[in-house]
C-alpha cells in the first residue's frame, strides 16, 4: 500500500551488481530499468518533542535488506527532495525546503517560497541553507542551526505492513477471507531500512495553516492545517 | 625510460607552481590576523577550516564551488500513504499520478471511485453476492463514494495541524487527518475507511465477513519513543 | 622563472611527441585484485538470496519476496557464471506475473530481461510487445523494446522507439544512443555518448551505474584503439568492484593482444577462472596457445569450451563462437547451426558466420551472396569484415580484399594476433 515499495520489489536495482553483460559477452546488456532512485516511500509528519515544533520525515529507496546493500544505499545527488507547505489552502506549495546530497553532506534551503511553483523546480541558493553530514550505519550525525534539525541516511523501516497478503486480498479469489489473523499475517517490512531525511521546524516558520480541507467535504471540527506532500525531482 | 623522467620532470613542475601558490597565501594570511579565538562567523581562514568559516571540524562544510545549479522536474510525490498505489489500479496510472499537480487531479476522482467499487465487486464474488448488491458504504468520516475518492484524488496532501495532537486517525481520541506519526497505523486506518462502513467493522472478519479492515499486523518490535532522528538505526545482519 | 617554465614546457612537449611503445598494463595496477579470497559481489548476492528464500513463504506465494530474490539470483548468475541461476530468476518471474495484481508489467520487464541474457530475443519481443499494448508503464517498455529490436536486427522499430525515449540528459537513452551509433559506424559519437552518460552517473554517485559505463567504456576505448583509456577504464571498475571478472578479462586481453604478453594473459585468466566459470576463458586461451604455436593445447582449449557449453544448459546462447569453431571442424553442424541462430536474430552478425559457415562448406557462391545482400555496408564489426574478406578472397575479387586488408588495420587488437596474422597473409 506503501505507494513506492512495490514498485522497487521487483529487485535487482538495490543490489550491487546490474546485468551488466553476458556469458557470451557478444552484445551488451543495459542495466535494468525497473526502480530508481527518485522513488519516495513514505511521508510522516508529527509533533516533536518539543511541542512547539513540526517534524517532517521523508523515506526514500525502501527494501534495503541489513548488512551492504544498507551500507552501500546512497542518496542520488541527481534528485532534489522537497518538502512542500500549502498555507493557504489552494494546494499549491507556499514554502518549499529542499534537500540535496552533494559528497558526503546533505543539504538544505528553505523554508522559502518558491522562484517557481509546479513540476519543475530549481534550488532556492538565496534561501536559508543548512546542512547536515549523512549519517552512516554506525555513525548518527544531527546538526542544528536557524532553529531547525536535521538528519540524512539509513534508518530502520517505520512503516508495517502485510504487503503479500495486501496483492492476494485486492487479486481476490487468492484470499476469500480476506487479510490473514494476527500472529499468521506477517509484516513484510519488519526487517528491512530504507533512506531517510529528517526536518524539525519550529511551527513559527511555516506561516498560518488554512482552513481543514475536512470542512469542503463535510468532516466539520477539524482544526487548521497545513497541506504537505514531499516531491522527488530529477536533473534535467 | 624516457617517459618516467617525463614525468617527475612534471611532478616538479606542479610542486614549483604550488610553492608559489602557497607562499601566496600565507602571505594573505599575515594581513591583520590577530583574532586568536576561531570561531565560524569571524570572517577568517583559522583554525582547522578548510574555507573561510567553514570545513574543518567546528564549522559547517564549505559550499564553495558545490554546484546546485539545473532544472529538476518531477518524478514521484507522496502526501497521504498508500493512496496511488491503492486507488490507481494500475502502475502506469500510478506513474500519471506521481507527475501530475495537485490541482490537476480532477480525472483520477473517476478511476479511484471505480478502484474502490472494483474491490468491492471482488469480495461480492468471493462472498456469492451479486456485485450490484455490495458496493462502498458511507464510511466512519461520513464520506461517500463520491466525497472520499474526491478526498483521496483532489486533496492527496498530508494534513499537518501544528496545534494538538497529530495523528493520522486516533479512533481512542477521534482526532483525525491531523498528520502522521510513526506509530499511526496507516493501513489498517486506510483499510478501515475503505471497507468498514459507517461502523469502521462492516468487513471485519466477523459474522461471515472477509478480513479487510486490518491487515493483521501491528509495529512489532520497532521503538517509536525515540528522540530526534526520531526513527530506529539501521537493523543489520 | 619564465624561463624555466618554459624550458619544462618545452621538454615535456619534447618528449610526448616521441613514439615510445611501452607496455600499457602494469601488473602493480591490478595484482592485488586478483587475489582470489576477493568474492565481495558473490558474498553480498549469497547473503541477499539466503535473506530473501528464508522469507519466502513454503509455497512461495508471496510476491513482494519473489523480485528481489531474483534480483539476488541474476546478481549470482553475473558473478558465477552458473547459467542454472539465470533459470531460477525465469521461473520467480513467471510466478510474480502470476501472483501480481497490479504490477504484472513491471515483472513482465524483468522477464524480458532474463531472456535477453538468456538468447531468448523472440520470446522477450513478444512479452514486451504484449504489454506495451495493454497496461503498462511505456517509457521503461520503450527502453527494453528498444534493446530487444536491436538484438532480433530490426533496426526500423530500433530507430522508431529510439525517437521515442530521446532525452539527451537521461543516462538510459545516451546508453542507448551509444548502441545504435555504434551499430551505425560511428563508434567516435558512440564514445560521445557514453562519456556523457558516465558524467551522468558520476555525478549521481551510482556505483552500479559508474560500473555499467566504465566497462562499456573500456570496450569501446579498446575498439577505438585507445588502449591506455581502455585499460584505465578497467582499473576503474576494478576499484569499484575488486571482483568483476569482465574488467580482468578487459586487462588480459589487452596483455595478449595488444602487448603479446601471453604469459601475463594466461596468469589473469587462470585467476578469474576458479570463480567464474563460464565457457569464454576456454577460447581466450585457445586464442593465446594458437599464437604460442601450441596447436595441441589450442585444440584441447577448443574442446573443453564446446564440454563446457554442451554441458551447461546454455540454449542458444553460445551460438556464435560454436559456428565459428564447428566451421573448422564439422562445417555441416557449423551450417545448421548458423541457419537456427538466423532464426533466432536476422542481424548482420548472424549473416556473416552464416557467411563462413557456406565458405567452409564450400559453398563459395551462396557464401557471396550471403555477404552481399546482408553483411555488406550493414555492419562494422571486424569479424565480419573478417569473414566478407575470406569470402571475397575465395571468389577471387581482389580489390574488396586489398580494401577490407587496410580498414581491417585499425582492428587488430580487437580481432586478437591470431586472426591479424591470417589477415596479413591474406
Amino acid at each position: 500500500m506503501k505507494k513506492t515499495k512495490l514498485f522497487i520489489a521487483v529487485g535487482g536495482m538495490v543490489l550491487l551488481g546490474f546485468s551488466i553483460f553476458l556469458v557470451s559477452a557478444d552484445h551488451i546488456d543495459a542495466p535494468n530499468v525497473s526502480g530508481t532512485t527518485t522513488d519516495l516511500a513514505d511521508l510522516f509528519a508529527f509533533e516533536g518533542d518539543n511541542p512547539n515544533n513540526t517534524v517532517f520525515i521523508a523515506t526514500l529507496q525502501g527494501i534495503l535488506t541489513p548488512g551492504i546493500v544498507t551500507e552501500n544505499a546512497i542518496f542520488d545527488e541527481d534528485v532534489l527532495i522537497e518538502f512542500n507547505i500549502d498555507n493557504t489552502g489552494d494546494f499549491i506549495e507556499d514554502l518549499v525546503i529542499q534537500a540535496i546530497k552533494r559528497g558526503d553532506t546533505m543539504y538544505f534551503f528553505g523554508p522559502a517560497s518558491p522562484s517557481q511553483t509546479g513540476l519543475s523546480s530549481e534550488v532556492l541558493t538565496f534561501a536559508n541553507r543548512n546542512s547536515v553530514k549523512i549519517s552512516t550505519v554506525d555513525n548518527l550525525e544531527i546538526s542544528n542551526n536557524d532553529g531547525m534539525t536535521f538528519f540524512a541516511g539509513p534508518r530502520r523501516d517505520a512503516f508495517y505492513m502485510d504487503l503479500n497478503r495486501f496483492n492476494d486480498v485486492i487479486t481476490g479469489a487468492v484470499a476469500p477471507d480476506g487479510f490473514l489473523p494476527p500472529g499468521e499475517a506477517s509484516d513484510f517490512f519488519e526487517n528491512l531500512n530504507t533512506l531517510a531525511i529528517v526536518i524539525e521546524i519550529p511551527n513559527s516558520m511555516l506561516g498560518t495553516p488554512p482552513a481543514h480541507v475536512g470542512g469542503e467535504l463535510g468532516i466539520s471540527g477539524l482544526p487548521p492545517a497545513y497541506n504537505v506532500w514531499i516531491s522527488a525531482k530529477r536533473k534535467q | 625510460m624516457i617517459k618516467m623522467t617525463t614525468f617527475k620532470i612534471k611532478i616538479l613542475f606542479i610542486a614549483f607552481c604550488s610553492t608559489l601558490l602557497f607562499v601566496q597565501c600565507v602571505d594573505d594570511d599575515d594581513n591583520g590576523n590577530v583574532i586568536e579565538q576561531e570561531t565560524c562567523d569571524d570572517g577568517i581562514l583559522n583554525g582547522d577550516e578548510e574555507d573561510i568559516d567553514c570545513g574543518g571540524t567546528a564549522c559547517e562544510p564549505c559550499i564553495v564551488g558545490i554546484e546546485f545549479g539545473g532544472t529538476y522536474l518531477q518524478e514521484d510525490m507522496i502526501g497521504r500513504p498508500a493512496i496511488n498505489t491503492v486507488f490507481s489500479g494500475s502502475n502506469a496510472v500510478k506513474n500519471d499520478f506521481n507527475i501530475t499537480l495537485i490541482t490537476d487531479r480532477a480525472s483520477f476522482q473517476p478511476i479511484f471511485e471505480a478502484t474502490l467499487e472494483a474491490y468491492h465487486d471482488i469480495y461480492a464474488v468471493a462472498l456469492g453476492i451479486p456485485i450490484e448488491d455490495l458496493d462502498y458504504e458511507t464510511n466512519i468520516l461520513g464520506l461517500d463514494a463520491f466525497n472520499f475518492t474526491s478526498l483521496l484524488a483532489f486533496f492527496d496532501t498530508l494534513q499537518v495541524a501544528p496545534n494538538g495532537q497529530t495523528t493520522y486517525f486516533d479512533l481512542n481520541t477521534g482526532v483525525v487527518l491531523t498528520g502522521r506519526t510513526l506509530a499511526d497505523d496507516a493501513i489498517d486506518i486506510s483499510l478501515m475507511l475503505m471497507f468498514g462502513g459507517k461502523s469502521g467493522t462492516r468487513f471485519d472478519g466477523n459474522n461471515g465477513t472477509p478480513q479487510l479492515t486490518s491487515d493483521g499486523v501491528d509495529s512489532g518490535d520497532r521503538d517509536f519513543t525515540l528522540p530526534f532522528p526520531y526513527l530506529e538505526t539501521p537493523i543489520s545482519e | 622563472m619564465k624561463g624555466l617554465s618554459i624550458f619544462v614546457l618545452l621538454l615535456t612537449l619534447n618528449s610526448c611527441t616521441k613514439e615510445v611503445k611501452e607496455p600499457i598494463t602494469n601488473t602493480r595496477d591490478y595484482n592485488s585484485f586478483l587475489i582470489n579470497g576477493i568474492r565481495e559481489t558473490y558474498n553480498n548476492a549469497l547473503s541477499e538470496k539466503v535473506f530473501w528464500s528464508n522469507r519466502l513463504r513454503p509455497d512461495s506465494s508471496g510476491v513482494g519476496d519473489l523480485g528481489p530474490l531474483a534480483g539476488a539470483y541474476t546478481n549470482l548468475f553475473e558473478v558465477t557464471g552458473n547459467v542454472n541461476y539465470l533459470k531460477n530468476v525465469e521461473q520467480l518471474y513467471k510466478k510474480a506475473i502470476k501472483l501480481s495484481f497490479q504490477n504484472k508489467d513491471i515483472y513482465i520487464r524483468s522477464l524480458a530481461h532474463n531472456y535477453i541474457s538468456q538468447h531468448r530475443f523472440k520470446e522477450a519481443r513478444n512479452i514486451l510487445e504484449e504489454s506495451y499494448a495493454g497496461i503498462s508503464n511505456k517509457h521503461l517498455t520503450e527502453l527494453m523494446l528498444f534493446d530487444v529490436y536491436m538484438e532480433l536486427g530490426d533496426y526500423l522499430k530500433a530507430d522508431e522507439f529510439l525517437g521515442k525515449i530521446k532525452n539527451n540528459n537521461d543516462y538510459n537513452y545516451l546508453i542507448r544512443l551509444a548502441k545504435w551509433s555504434e551499430y551505425k559506424g560511428n563508434l567516435e559519437a558512440a564514445i560521445r555518448y557514453l562519456e556523457k552518460a558516465k558524467k551522468i552517473a558520476e555525478s549521481r554517485g551510482s556505483k552500479s551505474l559508474k560500473i555499467w559505463a566504465y566497462i562499456n567504456l573500456a570496450d569501446f576505448y579498446g575498439h577505438a584503439g585507445k588502449l591506455k583509456k581502455a585499460y584505465n577504464h578497467y582499473l576503474m571498475t576494478l576499484n569499484l568492484q575488486p571482483d568483476n571478472a569482465y574488467a580482468k578479462k578487459g586487462i588480459a586481453w589487452i596483455a595478449f593482444s595488444s602487448e603479446k604478453n601471453t604469459d601475463e594473459a594466461k596468469r589473469i585468466l587462470d585467476s578469474i577462472m576458479i570463480h567464474h566459470k563460464v565457457p569464454d576463458y576456454f577460447l581466450f586461451k585457445a586464442d593465446i596457445a594458437e599464437y604460442e604455436n601450441k596447436i595441441l593445447e589450442s585444440k584441447k582449449h577448443r574442446q573443453n569450451f564446446i564440454n563446457a557449453v554442451n554441458r551447461g544448459n546454455y540454449g542458444a546462447m553460445y551460438n556464435t563462437y560454436l559456428i565459428e569453431i564447428y566451421a573448422e571442424k564439422n562445417p555441416e553442424k557449423a551450417l545448421e547451426l548458423a541457419n537456427e541462430e538466423i532464426e533466432n536474430r536476422a542481424t548482420p552478425e548472424a549473416y556473416h558466420l552464416l557467411a563462413y559457415a557456406q565458405l567452409k562448406n564450400e559453398k563459395l557462391k551462396e557464401a557471396l551472396h550471403t555477404i552481399e545482400n546482408f553483411v555488406e555496408g550493414k555492419t562494422f564489426e571486424p569479424l565480419a569484415l573478417y569473414h566478407s574478406v575470406l569470402i571475397y578472397k575465395a571468389n577471387d575479387m581482389n580489390n574488396k580484399v586489398k580494401t577490407i586488408k587496410n580498414e581491417l588495420k585499425t582492428a587488430y587488437f580487437e580481432l586478437g594476433p591470431v586472426i591479424s596474422i591470417k589477415i596479413e597473409n591474406l
